[in-house]
C-alpha cells in the first residue's frame, strides 16, 4: 500500500473522507460549528508520514505517530487561521492541511505541544495554484534521512514563510488596487475631463486651417 | 458639462464614424476627435512651421498597434494639406521598402508619386496638376506683369525664360540637371500641344523608365529613377513644388515595421542605412521644404536584434538622452525625433467618446442620452478586459461603442441601460 513518491516509502495513501457531521458534532462553538457546515464540503485524510517502514494495512498505519496530510474543500474562503485551529482542535495531532476553493489554495500545518490544547499552528491566505510557490510534502534530497517530525518541522517553517510571502503580495495588491481606484476618480473627475476637453478644442482649432 | 459644439457636417460625421467602426482611421474629420494628444501635435505643427520657412524634419511616431499612430500622421496630412502643402503617404510592405533587389525602393519612389494630393486634388494623382498648375502660374505671372497676352510672338519666349530659369537653378542639386530637363520636355509638350511628350515626361517623372536608352530617346537624358537614386527625386520634387507654389512636400511612411521583418540581416541593414541618409540629408539641411513622418511600433524601433536600434549609428541618433530615458519628472522631449505615443488614458477615452456621441446624434438626428456614470461603466468594462488578458486597444474600444451607440439609436423604446449593461 506504499505509495511513497520519490520512493521515500514512508509516505503512505490514506484516501479517508471524514463523515463530517460526526466531526462538526466536536466543535463548542456553535457559530463556529454552523460556519464549518455551510463552508466545508468535504475533508479527506490524503497520507500519512510514518518512520516506520513495510506497514501494510490502514488500521496499523493510523496507529503510527507520523504527519497526516489533510484536503480541505471549501464552499467558499474562510479565515485560513480559523481553520486550522479549529481543525487542530479536533484532531489533535501532527497533522498539515491543505485547503482548496475557486481554484486557488491555502496550506496550515499544525505540531502538537506536550501539554494537551498547546501546540503551534500557522496558515497561509488563499493563493493562485503556482508551481513556484508549492511546498513539497516530502523533498526528497532534504528529507531522505530525517525523521517524520523533522519534515514536519521543515514543512510548517515553509508554510510560515509562505504566509509571510503571501500577505506581503496581498497587501502589495490591495495598495496597487487603491491607487488604480484614486488614479480613476481622478481621471473622471469634472475638473480633469474639463481640462482634456479644453486640450481637444485647442488641438482641434490649431489643425483647423481658416 | 460636454463639449463644445464642433460644427461638425453630417457627411463628415459619417465618414468618420463608418471608418472607425470598420476599424480603419478616416481620411477627413479627424480634428473634431483628435484628444489627449496636444504635446505632440504642437510638436509636429513646429515641424510644420520650419518646412513652410525652408527647412526638412523627420519624425518618428512609436507605439502600440492600434495606439494611433496612423491617425496621428492622417490628421497632420489633412493639416498640412489645407496649409498649401503637397503630401503624399506610403504604406511600406514587402513590395514597398527603402532598397530591395526587386525594385522595392522604386516601388515606394512610385506610391509616393501616385499618390501625391494637394488641397485642389486631395486624394491623389495630383502630379500633372502640380505641373500643369506651374506653367499655369509662369504664364499668368506674364500675363500679369509683362501685359503679354497668349498667341503674342513674346509670349512663349518670356514663359520659356522662366521656366528655363526654374529648372536650371535645380541643376545644382544632385540628378537635378536631368530632373529640370524633364520638367523642361513637360513644358515644351504643353507649349506645342505634343501631348506624347508631356506623357512620357510624366512617365519618366513617376520612375516608369526602364532603360537609359530608352530615357535618352524619348527625353534625352541620360539618367532613370532607379532603386538607388529614388530618394533624391523626392528632394528635388520638395524644391519643385515650392517653386510650382506650394508651401512643400509632406511624406507620410506607414508601417516601419516592415523593415524589422525583413527576414536577412544584411536586407535590414541596407534599409536602415538609406534611412539614415534619410534622417541625415534632414538634420544636416540638405533637402528643404520637406516633411517626413514615419510610424513604428516600439518593438521594431528598439529590438537590439532586428529594429532599428540593431542598426548603430540610427540608434545614437534616434535613442532617449538619458534625461529623457529616465522620464525626469514626468516630462517627455518633443523635440526628440522619436515621438512616443502613450496610449490614452481613461479620462481622454472618456472625452473621445463624448465627441464621438456627439457625431453619432449629429448624423442620425437624435440626441444620445449617455451619461457620465454611462461613459465610465463603458470604460471600465472595456479595461477590465485588458486586465484580464484581452489586448484591447483604442482602435477596439471604439469599434465596440460605436456599436453600442449603433444599438441605442436603432433601439430608442429600449432603456439605454439595458443595452449598456448587457455585457
Amino acid at each position: 500500500m506504499s505509495e511513497g513518491r520519490y520512493n521515500i516509502p514512508r509516505q503512505y495513501k490514506v484516501e479517508k473522507g471524514m463523515p463530517l457531521s460526526t466531526l462538526f458534532e466536536k466543535i463548542d462553538n456553535l457559530k463556529c460549528r454552523r460556519v464549518f457546515e455551510s463552508e466545508i464540503a468535504s475533508v479527506e485524510w490524503c497520507y500519512h508520514l510514518v518512520d516506520k517502514e513495510g506497514i501494510t494495512n490502514v488500521a496499523e498505519l493510523v496507529r503510527e505517530n507520523g504527519i497526516s496530510v489533510f484536503e480541505v474543500q471549501m464552499k467558499r474562503k474562510i479565515s485560513t487561521d480559523l481553520l486550522t485551529e479549529v481543525f487542530a482542535g479536533l484532531l489533535r495531532r501532527p497533522m498539515v492541511i491543505t485547503y482548496l476553493c475557486d481554484g486557488e489554495l491555502s496550506m496550515g500545518a499544525f505540531i502538537p505541544g506536550k501539554q494537551t490544547g498547546s501546540g503551534r499552528m500557522c496558515a497561509t491566505d488563499f493563493y493562485p495554484y503556482d508551481a513556484d510557490r508549492m511546498i513539497e510534502l516530502i523533498d526528497y534530497a532534504a528529507d531522505s534521512d530525517k525523521t517524520a517530525e523533522e519534515i514536519h518541522r521543515r514543512i510548517f517553517a515553509m508554510i510560515r514563510q509562505q504566509r509571510r510571502v503571501i500577505m506581503i503580495e496581498k497587501a502589495f495588491e490591495r495598495l496597487s488596487h487603491e491607487k488604480e481606484k484614486e488614479q480613476m476618480s481622478f481621471e473622471f473627475s469634472f475638473e480633469n475631463l474639463d481640462k482634456i476637453r479644453a486640450d481637444a478644442d485647442f488641438v482641434q482649432s490649431q489643425l483647423r486651417v481658416v | 458639462m460636454g463639449c463644445m459644439d464642433s460644427g461638425v457636417s453630417r457627411a463628415t460625421a459619417a465618414t468618420v464614424l463608418n471608418s472607425l467602426k470598420s476599424g480603419v482611421v478616416p481620411r477627413i474629420g479627424l480634428e473634431y476627435i483628435t484628444v489627449g494628444r496636444r504635446n505632440e501635435i504642437q510638436a509636429l505643427l513646429q515641424d510644420v512651421s520650419i518646412i513652410e520657412q525652408g527647412g526638412a524634419a523627420v519624425r518618428f511616431i512609436e507605439g502600440k498597434y492600434g495606439s494611433g499612430k496612423t491617425f496621428l500622421m492622417h490628421a497632420l496630412r489633412n493639416h498640412v494639406v489645407e496649409r498649401n502643402f503637397v503630401v503624399t503617404d506610403v504604406e511600406l510592405s514587402v513590395d514597398k521598402r527603402f532598397v530591395g533587389n526587386k525594385g522595392q525602393g522604386l516601388a515606394t519612389y512610385k506610391e509616393l508619386i501616385r499618390n501625391m494630393a494637394t488641397h485642389a486634388c486631395p486624394d491623389n494623382g495630383a502630379l500633372q496638376l502640380i505641373l500643369d498648375k506651374w506653367i499655369g502660374t509662369l504664364e499668368n505671372e506674364v500675363v500679369q506683369y509683362e501685359g503679354l497676352v497668349p498667341g503674342h510672338e513674346v509670349f512663349d519666349v518670356r514663359v520659356s525664360q522662366k521656366i528655363y530659369k526654374i529648372t536650371s537653378s535645380m541643376e545644382e542639386r544632385v540628378n537635378g540637371f536631368d530632373f529640370g530637363k524633364v520638367l523642361a520636355s513637360y513644358y515644351k509638350g504643353h507649349r506645342t500641344g505634343d501631348m506624347e511628350l508631356q506623357k512620357k515626361a510624366l512617365r519618366w517623372l513617376c520612375g516608369e523608365y526602364r532603360t537609359r536608352t530608352e530615357a535618352k530617346t524619348d527625353l534625352g537624358v541620360n539618367l532613370i529613377i532607379s532603386d538607388d537614386n529614388w530618394y533624391d527625386f523626392i528632394k528635388l520634387f520638395a524644391d519643385f513644388v515650392v517653386k510650382a507654389g506650394y508651401a512643400g512636400l509632406y511624406v507620410c511612411m506607414d508601417e516601419l515595421a516592415t523593415l524589422y521583418e525583413i527576414p536577412s540581416r544584411v536586407g535590414r541593414e541596407y534599409n536602415y542605412n538609406k534611412l539614415l541618409s534619410i534622417y541625415n540629408d534632414a538634420l544636416q539641411g540638405k533637402a528643404s521644404h520637406l516633411g517626413i513622418i514615419i510610424s513604428v511600433t516600439k518593438e521594431a524601433m528598439e529590438d537590439p536584434g532586428r529594429g532599428v536600434f540593431s542598426f548603430g549609428p540610427l540608434k545614437s541618433r534616434l535613442e532617449d538622452t538619458v534625461f529623457a530615458e529616465g522620464g525626469a519628472a514626468g516630462l517627455r522631449d518633443m523635440a526628440s525625433p522619436v515621438i512616443r505615443l502613450a496610449a490614452l488614458n481613461p479620462g481622454e477615452m472618456y472625452v473621445l467618446l463624448e465627441k464621438l456621441a456627439e457625431m453619432h446624434g449629429k448624423l442620425y438626428g437624435y440626441s444620445p442620452k449617455l451619461e457620465h456614470d454611462d461613459y465610465i461603466y463603458f470604460l471600465k468594462q472595456q479595461y477590465n478586459k485588458t486586465a484580464e488578458g484581452e489586448e484591447t486597444t483604442v482602435r477596439d474600444m471604439i469599434k465596440n461603442y460605436i456599436t453600442l451607440l449603433n444599438l441605442i439609436q436603432q433601439n430608442q423604446e429600449v432603456p439605454k441601460e439595458k443595452i449598456l449593461y448587457a455585457n
